[in-house]
Parts: structure tokens; C-alpha cells; sequence
């Protein structure tokens, strides 16, 4: 018979509160305090699986997070949640649960048929097939491998669930509340210290609610005591389903809480935690380690300490007729307590000859047999476990005899020994130890402040890991200067484990020597002969094993398959187990879904917005708006009917014709100011500005250290000893830091300070020539050529507002820059379009401006790519001979002077034709035949002024090819027309008007 | 420079929350001026001589820390460096012009910096959900002042008591923090005050 309800017992669940889910649509009755897993077994559900690779039917395994087999996908459409362990998810009322990897359904799945296939499904096995016929013969399996591989299906709708982050900070972070996390957090909380406990499952206790007693005393008794303690102390935060995944350099560890089942009502459905702790005890405990033999996999196969979990906590019986298979006391212990609990035992099976005295005969009262010196060698069942074989055993000579005998039972339990979980540990420790009387693996040294405790130390009893645990708490309360009661323990050492381990009288058998398909890695589907076949194949590393078997790869991540695969691996290789070591531990150590690490960061709060002052008029006014790096600027202010282009040329001919206003608050702005400020800035420019004069401002060039361009921009002198300097949108973060860091490390003793002013000022620029006319009639300060001459800077007011006008020109027309205080600035605005109505303002956007410098050849970031220098962009007459200057002596390389290089041309389209940027020029007039890349458009568009398309270029030796007839080659875009290379600066080159 | 103009765009919309613990207000503080204030090693006593006394703490504040006086606040961000946000509008002509070009370099930051203030019984807990740094009592008491980061966004955070908290940012980002507290306050609740 299936699993049941038992009549009595279950800690964790409430009788008296019933829930209703389904399971593949059928109805599964269970109760309060269930977990998915517990109530599929309590209704009978054996079958809940198809494997990975040979869909073969597979059951509950487990009680925890080591689950390999019951995944499930909750939810439906945008809420589908895919690969959720049923062991660890609390069931709930009305919640859809469905069965994975099957179709059409669970039971007949005609995935199964790959089973016949096994022998070519064997590790590795798509390096040596799916090859051909012919080069595309892999493009055509792709897809067909692609649908047939995972396990759970994810939506590909946005996950409509609510995700925070948290972050939290404490003097110890207990990471584990079993026994030795209890102990430790009571130790170090009455010491003082501001304590953590957390533990993924929802009630803390660990396995101590599995054991009668603890020591002496009763272990609800015990439980109950170490909680009334912990609940009494405000010092330490309890924190039940928050799972530890990863631990990271300066003791931060990441965690993930599992805040609610589902996000329905915008209630949170995860949250991320950083955990920055001084000291981190890490009580993980152990999971349970399986033996290996033929048919292993069957539902009705599962761990006996699970067993026991299900029964104690959740009062249910895995089956009606169940056989444990054990090698060591605990495993008999674990029988006899499960009988006392309802579980009908029909036999144990041990290869060792003794069985531990006391649990035997306990169990030899309630009519279970007794087969010491026997293996079980086959599980025999399809959908679900029928019978077992088992035989004798020479524990000498590891001889499994043929004189076999069959067991009627519906449920196998394995209990092989433990595997310390080091995961954390390991992550932030050095390689683990090997610690052979327990035949596996201990934490290393710690490389961050970290003691470790309990079980995971192979503390197999439950009061010696709660001594342990106390011990590691009292080490860490020390560390951190405080004094713990240690109630006459001894000194541990500071950090790192805390007891010596306890091994318990095991024989450390793994692999039943019998033939016979025998998993290894369950949810993966890899077996003996898996590891075999990797092993002759010259996949010796376990690291390449894992590779090369995805032994370890899938969703439980190895838990309780990677020992077991050292062990088989070693044997194999007639080495031991240290010999071949672990595979590197890396987090996460489960599985952590992407909507708890993006948390809120998506849709509109992805990444932040930077507004100008003007924000909301802009959209008022129809604009178009483009993000530049995280600011929104306008880009068109496109009328009714308008394409893009055709908004961008009106916008930039009436600028030519009349005046145009645009938006230029976002350009960078620092204050640099102090004794010594002209001689930084003499430092830090290609040209000088301590010549400056005060009232003018001077157009200038930054290098990088390795001597190539890094920004350029306007820098007004104000005062004696105070400059503001402009940089363009996208450097003005960057060009802070790097006058910062020169200041802080390259010349400390200069007297200067650096400030951003890009928030504090914003304003607006005028172009045209009527730019003048409407200034005059806003500013009570003269602005005509001779007050206000080009790069002139004065202050002034706009009526009561105090403002700053610069002549300046990126358009190549008359134009002024006005900035105010960012408060006033829509005030300033606001008046020069009322103003500016009577000599036709309009607005212009990034577009027209972009048009505007582009006829001009005034380069932009499209030019300074870092990869250009001064004398690719034609820049020369700025790289001053005189001085010395950030960049210069690398700049000089004879490479970055070469005349060869690519340099800054225009090129005019001939066919009438957008040039785009990105293309190459290329001399081939065919495009299948070009001729190598001589050089690539940065910029293009088209032009009012020229009417035609023009665009910026680099190309090899350019300056020496005005007149040259070249094609831009762009394959991506089926473009390849006709250009013609010229100078850089297509209208007004005299400049006569900007200079009016 | 005159006065800052009240801010009258309309506030994204605030929620309730479930916290059971009060709401969260949030709020705008509008100093009538803010300076930033750097000295240089050499002359770092005569500026912090200056600073006592116009200001009239008993001492100022050492990096990490803000101290009110009357009539404004001051900020310690590093060597020699200060932050002063001035709420008499009486006093600012006389510390703009109270050091000399050789002694200090002062800049006014009035217009290019937002302050907000959050206060409510769950302020540590909702910021403890938006930037990464110690806000305990015990490691951040009032007075403590951070430069640290929100959701990308430069901030400098200033607990001014127990449960209530300035958060400084540049004002072209400002928008964007608000919308991100007040989303990430839903949970808690946070109203948004006028």
C-alpha cells in the first residue's frame, strides 16, 4: 500500500485546520503545517516524477532541500514558478501544483520510451552524436535536444510577484538552527551580541524533534527550553525560511527569504538579504547518504531519516511494508523510532554481522526481521516498489553471495551515513578535509571569520552537536571581545571546527558490487556506469567526471549524489577519496530565483531617471524623449504627421534662419576653485587656460594618461582663482573622478577643490541669428558683439532672476548659453519662449543639434571613442608645445602620430542615400568583393544646409583624400552606396557666422 | 540667490502599507541655502576656527558626524570638508562670504541638491531595504551622517533622531528616489507630505 495519514502524531501539522490543493488536477486532501511533499504522501501519491534523460517514474526521496526528484511547477501563465522542491514548499489552500517533464501525463509518459535508448544516451553522449549529415546537421537537432532538455517550464510573461532586497548587519550571523545553531545563538546572544538565526525551513529545531531524547533529557523538553530562551532575547532576530546561498569576501553572505507562497495582492513574494556579519557560525548539518545498487530510483526509494521526518512531523507513514537498508547504528535507531511512531518496519537489512543490540531487539518485538550481513541488491517495481532483493554479505571481502531472497515492500529506506553540508564553508574556506572514519569530507581553513558546528563538523549525535554549537558561539562571542558563559567547556580553536568528529560505527559501504543500472545522480539520471565510461574515457579530475556526466549539475546540485561519485570514482581509479577531492564549491548552494536578485529593479524602476528642470515642459510641448546615459532629453519635438527626419531638418533650418532654443542642463558642470586652480587646470588640458582672462571662456581638450582622448568642453574663467568647467553629458561623472583622483594622489599639495555643479545650473541655449535680438530684449546686461564677444561670459538677471551667459557655439551659428539656478530655470525658459515668440523660437531636440554640429565637423563622443587622439580629429593647433599635461608623453608615441592613422573626414553621400554609421569605407564598388575597411562612419544625417546626406568619418590617411570616391560598406543593413570624402567641416567654414 | 520656490508637482501616489507600526512620512526639508565648504591642510585651523564661531557649536563635528547650531546644520564629509545647509535665510550672505579665496573654496549647492525626510517608527527598516549600510542604533545614532547609495542614486543619509532620517540627493535625480521609496515603503506604509 501507498503512504497514509497516520492516526496520531505530526508536530508540525494541525488537525483541525484542513487544506485543499491539486496535484495534475486531482484533489489532494491535507493539513496545516504540510508540506507539497508530506501531503502527496499522506494521500498516496507515489509516483510524482519523470527523470531527466530516461523519463523513468521517480518518488519523493527526501524531506529537505536535497530533494533530487519532487519538483513541481505551481501557478499558472505569468505566475508559473518551475522546479519548486515539494519537500520544502509549506501546502497550501487551493494552490495548483503539476507534475513536471511528462507527457502526456505522469503516468504514461511516452518520454519513457528513452529508456530503450539508454545505451546511446550514456554520458557524453552528445559529443559523439547528433553529427551531421553535412555542416548544418547540429542546426537541425538544436532545437529538437533544447524542448527536450530541463525539467520545469518557465512563462515567458513578466513575473508579475513583488521581489524585495534587504539588507542586514549583526555582530553573528547563526546560519542553521538545528541543535548546534540553537546552542550557538543562546551562547552568543546571553553574551551580549547582536545575533542572526536563520534556518530555511519554517521551524527551527533542525532534526533534534526526530530524537527521543537529547543527552538525558526529553528532546521536546530540550527544544522547547532553547526556544523560550532565544524568544526571550531581544539581541537575537530569529529568521525561519531564510536560506543562506552564497558567502562572499568580508564575511557578506546572501540569503533568500521565502516571504509568501504566492505574490497575488502585491504581497512580496521573496526577499533578498546581504547579511554583513563579524563573525558567522555555521551550523549546516548533514544530509543523509544513499547506497547505490540496481533500480535505486524507484518511487518508494527514499532517505530514512526523511521517513522519520514525515512521521514525527507531518504523522505519515511513507508506506504500509517498508524495509530499511542501513550500515551504521543510527540507522537502527532510525527504524525503531519510526516503528514506535506507527511506521510498520517489516525488515532491516545491514552488511554488517552486528546489529546494535538494543534497537535490534526493540525491533525484533514488533515482528521485523532482522538481516545482518545482507545487502539489498535490486529494487524491483515500475511506478512504484514492489519487492526488494537482497543477499549476503562478506563485509571482509565485499562478496555479495547469489543465494538472494526477495522482500514484498512498498517502501525502501537508505540510510548509508551522512554528508556533512560544507557548502558555505567552502565557499569561503580553503579545500575540505577528508576525514576518513567518516569517509567524507570536513570544512577546510576558514579563509573569512567563520566557526563551523554540529553535524557538518560529522558531530553524528545530537548533544554533542549542540556542544559544539555552544562552543563555536562562545568562540565567536570572544572574537568579538565579549565574554560567554562556556559552563566549563574548553577553548575551541578560534575559528574553523569546533569538536572532533564522530563516526559511529559504520562500515563505509556505498556501492552494492552487483550488475545492474544504479543511479548515482538522480535528477540528473547519471549511474555506476556513467562514471565508469567517464573514467576510461580519460575523464579522470572530478572535476572533468562532473563535466562530462553533469554528475552534480542539476537543481540539488549533487547533494546526495557527489560523495557518493568520489567514492566511486576513487575505487575505480584505485585511489582514495582525498586523491580525488571535491569539485570547487561555488554558490549558490540552492537555487535562487532572478526576481529575488533583481528585487525591484524592473519596469519603470530599472535603473533611475535624471531630469532637467525643463522635464515636464518638454513633454508638454509633444517632445520625443531619448535616454542618455540616465537622462531623459528631448529628442524631436515632432508636429503632426512629421517623421523623425523631417522633424529634426525643420527644426535645425530654423535654426539656421531664425532662433532655436534647446535644453542643455544636462552637460557637465565643475567648480574648480583655489589658489592653484590655473595651474591645474594648465595641467590637466592640452592647452592652457591661465591665460584666460576673466569674462572668457576657451574650448578644451582632455587626454587619458596612455595619451588618447578622453573629453572635451568649455572652461569659463569667473574669477581670479575660480573656473567652471563644462564636459560633455556622458563624462561629467568621469571627468569629476579623474580631477579628484589627480588632486588626491597626483598633487596633493595644489590648492584646489573640485565640486559638480551639473544639478545646481541648468539652462538653455539660444542658436540663430535672432539669438541675439531675443537675448537683448530678456537681459538688463548689453550683449551686443562688442560687450559680449564670442566665448565671452557674463553675469546678468532675467528679470529677477540672477543668470550666466556664455557666447558659445556648437551649431556654428550666433549663438548663447544662459544657465540659472536650477530652481529658476523653467522661470528663465518659460520667459525666453514668451519673448522669443516674436522672432519664431521653436524649440530644437538632440537630433537637430546633433544635424547642427555635424555640418560644422564639431566632434562629439561618436569622435572621442577613446581610441582617437588629437591628431587623428585634426585637433593639433590645442596640443600646446609649451607645457606639460596629463597624456602627453604618451600621446607623443610615434603610433598615436602616425599619418596613416585614421582621420577625421566628411563624407558626402552620392546616392542619395543615408550614410550610416558603423559602415565601412571601402574602395569596392561591389559589395561582395569591398576591399579591406579603410576607415568607418561615426556620425551621419542628413543635412538642411547641404541638402543631402553627409557624415563624420575616420579613415586611414583622410586628410590626404578630400576628393576621394570611396562606398560604405554596411552587409548588416543591405547598404553599400557611393560617398565622396571631404573636409570635416561641410558649411561655414570661415565660421563668419557665429563670430557675427 | 533668492529663495527656493515651493515645489508644486504633484507627488507619485503613497500606500498604506500593512505594517501596523504608523505610517512613514515623507517629506521635503528646503534649506535657504546650502554651502559646500573645502579648506586645505594648511589652512584647515583658521576655516574650522572661522566655522565655530559663526556657526556656535562647542566643536565641530568630526567625519561621519552633522551638528545643528542655530539657524543651520553641519555636515563633516572628510578632511577639511563640510557640508552646510542653512535654514535662516538671514544669515547665508554673511558664510558665503566669511572666508577668504586663499583660506577655503565655498560653492553654493542650493539648487543642485534635493533633501528629503522620512520619519515614522519604520524609517531604519525601509532604508535598511535601500541602501547597504549599518543603520542599527548602536552603529548609526542621530547625529551619524553616510554617503552611500540608493538604488544607484548618490545619496547621503543623516539620521537626525531615532526614527527620523534626512536623505540628500542631487536634485536631477530626485524624482526617481521618491518614486523608489515610496514603492519600496508599500509594504510599511508611506504617505508623502505635502
Amino acid at each position: 500500500m501507498p503512504g497514509y495519514r497516520l492516526p496520531r502524531g505530526g508536530s508540525r501539522i494541525d488537525r483541525l485546520r484542513p487544506l485543499r490543493f491539486t496535484f495534475d488536477g486531482r484533489r489532494i486532501d491535507g493539513l496545516a503545517g504540510d508540506t507539497i511533499a508530506s501531503a502527496l504522501i499522506a494521500s498516496g501519491q507515489t509516483l510524482v516524477a519523470r527523470s531527466f534523460k530516461y523519463h523513468r517514474p521517480r518518488g519523493i526521496y527526501s524531506a529537505g532541500a536535497e530533494e533530487p526528484n519532487a519538483l513541481v511547477t505551481l501557478g499558472a501563465d505569468a505566475a508559473t514558478d518551475p522546479n519548486v522542491k515539494a519537500t520544502i514548499v509549506e501546502a497550501q489552500d487551493g494552490m495548483a501544483v503539476h507534475s513536471q517533464h511528462a507527457w502526456p501525463s505522469l503516468a504514461t509518459d511516452l518520454g519513457a520510451v528513452n529508456g530503450l535508448f539508454a545505451p546511446f544516451f550514456a554520458a557524453g553522449f552528445y559529443y559523439k552524436t547528433f553529427m551531421g549529415p553535412g555542416r548544418r546537421g547540429w542546426m537541425r537537432y538544436e532545437p529538437m535536444i533544447r524542448r527536450a532538455a530541463g525539467l520545469g517550464r518557465a512563462s515567458f510573461e513578466p513575473d508579475p510577484d513583488r521581489y524585495e532586497m534587504a539588507n542586514a548587519f549583526c555582530d553573528v550571523l547563526v546560519v542553521g538552527a538545528g541543535p548546534a545553531g540553537l546552542a550557538a545563538a543562546l551562547t552568543v546572544g546571553q553574551a551580549g551580541a547582536h545575533v542572526i538565526l536563520c534556518d530555511e525551513a519554517p521551524i527551527f529545531g533542525g532534526m533534534a524533534d526526530l530524537d527521543d531524547r537529547i543527552g538525558d533529557e526529553p528532546a521536546a523538553d530540550w527544544l522547547f527550553a532553547m526556544r523560550s530562551a532565544l524568544n526571550g532575547m531581544e539581541n537575537v532576530e530569529q529568521c525561519p525560511r531564510l536560506s543562506v546561498y552564497g558567502y562572499y569576501d568580508g564575511n557578506v553572505l546572501g540569503a533568500v527569504e521565502r516571504v509568501a507562497w504566492t505574490g497575488a495582492d502585491g504581497r512580496t513574494r521573496q526577499r533578498h538579504w546581504r547579511i554583513q556579519a563579524q563573525r558567522v557560525v555555521l551550523a549546516t548539518g548533514a544530509i543523509e547518504r544513499p547506497f547505490v545498487f540496481p533500480e535505486n530510483d524507484r518511487p518508494g526509494v527514499m532517505l530514512a531519516r526523511a521517513a522519520l521526518a514525515y512521521a514525527r512531523r507531518y504523522g505519515v507513514s511513507v508506506g504500509g511494508d517498508v524495509v530499511l537498508f542501513t550500515s551504521h547504528d543510527d540507522g537502527w535507531r532510525n527504524a525503531a523510532a519510526l516503528a514506535r511512531a506507527g511506521v510498520p518496519i517489516r525488515a532491516v537489512v545491514d552488511p554488517r554481522s552486528d546489529a546494535p543490540a538494543e534497537a535490534e531487539a526493540e525491533l525484533l518485538a514488533t515482528g521485523t526481521k532482522s538481516f545482518a550481513g545482507h545487502v539489498v541488491t535490486a529494487v524491483e517495481g515500475g511506478r512504484a516498489t514492489k519487492a526488494v532483493a537482497i543477499a549476503p554479505f562478506d563485509a571482509a571481502s565485499g562478496a555479495v553471495s547469489d543465494d538472494g531472497l526477495r522482500l514484498d515492500c512498498d517502501a525502501l529506506l537508505l540510510a548509508a551515513g551522512w554528508t556533512p553540508t560544507i557548502h558555505l564553508a567552502s565557499q569561503a574556506g580553503g579545500a575540505p578535509v577528508y576525514e576518513e572514519a567518516l569517509d567524507a569530507f570536513l570544512p577546510g581553513e576558514p579563509r573569512e571569520a567563520w566557526h563551523a558546528a554540529g553535524a557538518m563538523c560529522g558531530i553524528a549525535d545530537t548533544k554533542g552537536a549542540a556542544a559544539s554549537g555552544a562552543l563555536a558561539g562562545a568562540d565567536a562571542a570572544e572574537a568579538l571581545g565579549l565574554e560567554p558563559s562556556r559552563n566549563g567547556a574548553r577553548n575551541g580553536p578560534k575559528t574553523g571546527r569546533s569538536l572532533e568528529a564522530t563516526p559511529g560505527n559504520r562500515l563505509p559501504l556505498i556501492e552494492v558490487p552487483v550488475p545492474g543500472k544504479a543511479f548515482v545522480d538522480l535528477q540528473n539520471d547519471v549511474t555506476t556506469a556513467d562514471v565508469r565510461l567517464a573514467q576510461r574515457e580519460g575523464f579522470q579530475s572530478v572535476e572533468h567526471l562532473k563535466r562530462y556526466t553533469t554528475l552534480g549539475m542539476a537543481a540539488d546540485q549533487g547533494k546526495t549524489a557527489n560523495l557518493n561519485a568520489i567514492s566511486i570514482l576513487a575505487k575505480e581509479r584505485g585511489v582514495s577519496a582525498p586523491a580525488i577531492g571535491t569539485t570547487r564549491y561555488r554558490p549558490p548552494y540552492n537555487s535562487v530565483s532572478l526576481g529575488a536578485l533583481v528585487g525591484r529593479a524592473r519596469g519603470a524602476h530599472m535603473q533611475p531617471l535624471r531630469r532637467t528642470p525643463l522635464h515636464d515642459w518638454h513633454l508638454k510641448a509633444g517632445a520625443e524623449m531619448i535616454n542618455v546615459g540616465l537622462w531623459q532629453r528631448p529628442r524631436v519635438y515632432a508636429r503632426e504627421g512629421e517623421t523623425l527626419e523631417a522633424a529634426y531638418v525643420r527644426e535645425a533650418r530654423h535654426v539656421r534662419a531664425s532662433v532655436g532654443i534647446t535644453d542643455v542642463s544636462t552637460l557637465g558642470k565643475i567648480d574648480v576653485q583655489g589658489p592653484d586652480a590655473a595651474t591645474f587646470l594648465d595641467r590637466v588640458y592640452t592647452n592652457t587656460f591661465s591665460t584666460l582672462p576673466i569674462g572668457k571662456a576657451r574650448y578644451g581638450l582632455m587626454l587619458r594618461d596612455d595619451g588618447f582622448l578622453f573629453d572635451d568642453g568649455t572652461t569659463w574663467r569667473l574669477a581670479e582663482s575660480r573656473y567652471l568647467m563644462t564636459t560633455t553629458t556622458a563624462n561629467a561623472a568621469l571627468v569629476l573622478q579623474h580631477l579628484e583622483m589627480l588632486l588626491a594622489i597626483a598633487w596633493p599639495e595644489l590648492k584646489v577643490s573640485v565640486a559638480s555643479l551639473t544639478d545646481q545650473w541648468a539652462g538653455a541655449a539660444l542658436a540663430g541669428p535672432k539669438s541675439r535680438d531675443l537675448l537683448s530684449k530678456v537681459l538688463d546686461i548689453d550683449v551686443s558683439d562688442a560687450a559680449l564677444p564670442f566665448m565671452g561670459v557674463k553675469p546678468g538677471h532675467v528679470g529677477a532672476i540672477p543668470v550666466l551667459v556664455a557666447r558659445l557655439s556648437f551649431s556654428g551659428e550666433l549663438a548663447y548659453e544662459i544657465y540659472s539656478g536650477a530652481d529658476h530655470t523653467l522661470a528663465l525658459w518659460e520667459k525666453l519662449i514668451e519673448t522669443g515668440a516674436e522672432f519664431g523660437v521653436v524649440p530644437y531636440g538632440l537630433e537637430a543639434l546633433g544635424v547642427l554640429r555635424l555640418e560644422k565637423g564639431h566632434v562629439v563622443g561618436s569622435e572621442i571613442t577613446g581610441r582617437t587622439t588629437v591628431h587623428d580629429l585634426g585637433l593639433e593647433k590645442m596640443f600646446s608645445k609649451k607645457k606639460d599635461f596629463v597624456g602627453k608623453p604618451l600621446a607623443l608615441r610615434p603610433a598615436l602620430t602616425d599619418p596613416g592613422r585614421e582621420q577625421l573626414v566628411g563624407v558626402k553621400s552620392l546616392d542619395g542615400k543615408p550614410v550610416m554609421a558603423g559602415a565601412h569605407l571601402v574602395s569596392g564598388a561591389d559589395a561582395k568583393t569591398p576591399g579591406p575597411p579603410e576607415g568607418r562612419v561615426t556620425s551621419m544625417g542628413y543635412s538642411p544646409a547641404l541638402e543631402g546626406y553627409i557624415a563624420l568619418a575616420l579613415l586611414k590617411g583622410g586628410r590626404q583624400r578630400h576628393g576621394e570616391k570611396l562606398h560604405a560598406a554596411d552587409p548588416l543593413r543591405d547598404g553599400h552606396g557611393p560617398v565622396e570624402i571631404v573636409a570635416p567641416c561641410f558649411f561655414d567654414p570661415d565660421g563668419s557666422r557665429m563670430h557675427g | 540667490m533668492a529663495e527656493r520656490p515651493p515645489d508644486e508637482r504633484a507627488a507619485p501616489e503613497a500606500d498604506a502599507g500593512t505594517s501596523g507600526r504608523g505610517t512613514l512620512l515623507l517629506g521635503e526639508v528646503r534649506p535657504a541655502a546650502i554651502l559646500q565648504l573645502q579648506a586645505w591642510p594648511d589652512t584647515l585651523t583658521t576655516v574650522e576656527a572661522v566655522v565655530t564661531q559663526m556657526s556656535g557649536v562647542g566643536s565641530l563635528p568630526t567625519t561621519g558626524y552633522a551638528a545643528a547650531f542655530d539657524g543651520g546644520t553641519i555636515m563633516a564629509l572628510g578632511a577639511g570638508r563640510y557640508v552646510i545647509a542653512l535654514y535662516d535665510a538671514e544669515i547665508v550672505a554673511s558664510w558665503r562670504t566669511a572666508f577668504s579665496t586663499q583660506d577655503a573654496a565655498i560653492v553654493d549647492i542650493s539648487h543642485g541638491r534635493t533633501i528629503f525626510s522620512l520619519e515614522g517608527e519604520a524609517t531604519a527598516e525601509l532604508l535598511s531595504r535601500c541602501a547597504p549600510i549599518d543603520l542599527r542604533a548602536e552603529t548609526f545614532p542621530p547625529g551619524c551622517i553616510a554617503q552611500t547609495a540608493i538604488h544607484h542614486i548618490d545619496v547621503l543619509i543623516h539620521r537626525c533622531d531615532e526614527s527620523h532620517f534626512d536623505i540628500w540627493a542631487l536634485r536631477s535625480f530626485a524624482e526617481s528616489l521618491v518614486e523608489w521609496l515610496i514603492d519600496a515603503g508599500a509594504e510599511l506604509g508611506i504617505e508623502r507630505r505635502a
